[in-house]
């Protein structure tokens, strides 16, 4: 398992899927494949332990069917595969996975003023290893989150083409989430080193 | 600025002093405990402005047709806003104008908001966030009824992007955008 920073440096680039979409996030070059929809059973298949070892494998343990985010089912994530990570809205969650060991994202949304003071709030006491905000269109706030947030900043939601990750990433964004599998492929490596 | 689009989203009751010079000729209350909401709505319309309450927000009151009707004889607002579909109808039954809430925060939530829209039919909808005029005016050609838009709008540049955008009105909690 790497630190998401360094993958995230190498490509920001992260494919967003369901477990059935797993096989096309592992033939696109993106280092990191966030698992999005799925069922407990896939969460501990062969197939998932066998990407872990591959990418980084970043599961949305919030909405995996059949499974909480509480002490036991992060302590048996740890036993069985020990290379996933988790992203998961709830400081609590991500407190007792950095505890155990595991690399963990918060997901925070930005709705309003005083939602987003929360989440900050938050972050200051879960101490995730990346934050992952939505929607990551609204660049405006990214650059203003980008000061008050220490660790890599994942933006994602509506983000649809290769001009919004271009302004993503130029408004400090340290990695883009994306469910489209054609931006998988998306290499701006080059661009960001001309800008 | 356009100020005529400005719309006082309220979310403290020591902010409702800001209102008696704003111009905004509806406000969006988004707080509110059952004990002091009739006042606190009276108080407003006493202004003149007409009031929606954001029924997700009221403490002690449950998200059903009792609170609704309740609302709508004792309370007496212009309508409602509310991220329930069921709500919405049961509103719109009532003869209040109601605002549909939703949270726009990826391509699942655009299309299931959409969807979600054309279900309840209400009288307008509020979209969060609002700093993504590119989304706001995509939506604009699936949603016919007049739109909000709200949500970390902090400064008059913003304002008029989504003004821009041709929405019926921003929301905002910032007083210093209410026009005093």
């Amino acid at each position: 398992m790497t630190n998401i920073r360094s993958s995230l440096n190498s490509n920001p680039i992260i494919a967003a899927c369901s477990f059935k979409e797993i096989d096309s996030a592992m033939l696109s070059p993106v280092e990191i494949i966030l698992m999005m929809q799925a069922g407990i059973g896939d969460l501990f298949s062969t197939k998932c332990v066998q990407t872990s070892r591959k990418k980084q494998l970043l599961v949305h343990i919030d909405l995996i069917r059949g499974i909480t985010g509480d002490r036991e089912s992060l302590e048996y994530i740890k036993q069985t595969t020990p290379h996933i990570g988790i992203v998961s809205t709830k400081g609590t969650t991500i407190r007792l996975a950095r505890r155990i060991g595991l690399t963990a994202v918060q997901r925070i949304f930005l709705i309003d003023t005083q939602s987003l003071r929360n989440s900050i709030e938050s972050l200051k006491s879960s101490k995730p290893d990346a934050v992952e905000i939505m929607p990551g269109i609204a660049t405006g706030i990214i650059r203003e989150l980008k000061s008050q947030i220490n660790c890599p900043l994942i933006a994602a939601g509506l983000l649809r083409s290769t001009d919004e990750i271009q302004a993503a990433i130029q408004a400090g964004a340290d990695g883009i989430s994306c469910s489209s599998k054609e931006l998988w492929h998306y290499s701006l490596n080059s661009n960001i080193h001309m800008t | 600025m356009n100020q005529s689009k400005i719309i006082p989203a309220l979310r403290k009751k020591e902010d409702t002093k800001y209102l008696y010079s704003s111009p905004a000729q509806k406000v969006f209350l988004m707080f509110g405990e059952l004990s002091v909401l009739p006042g606190t709505v009276r108080q407003i319309q006493g202004l003149g402005k007409s009031v929606y309450i954001h029924t997700d927000l009221m403490k002690g009151l449950s998200q059903d047709k009792e609170a609704l009707g309740y609302i709508a004889e004792t309370i007496q607002p212009t309508g409602i806003i509310s991220t329930k579909s069921h709500m919405i109808k049961i509103a719109k039954s009532l003869g209040m104008e109601t605002i549909h809430h939703l949270f726009i925060i990826d391509t699942n939530a655009f299309f299931t908001g959409i969807e979600r829209v054309l279900q309840s039919k209400p009288d307008a909808v509020e979209i969060m966030p609002g700093l993504m005029p590119s989304v706001i005016r995509e939506l604009q050609q699936h949603i016919q009824v007049p739109m909000y838009v709200g949500g970390l709008v902090k400064t008059s540049a913003q304002v008029d992007a989504l003004v821009g955008c041709g929405v019926a009105g921003v929301v905002t909690g910032q007083t210093e955008l209410w026009g005093n």
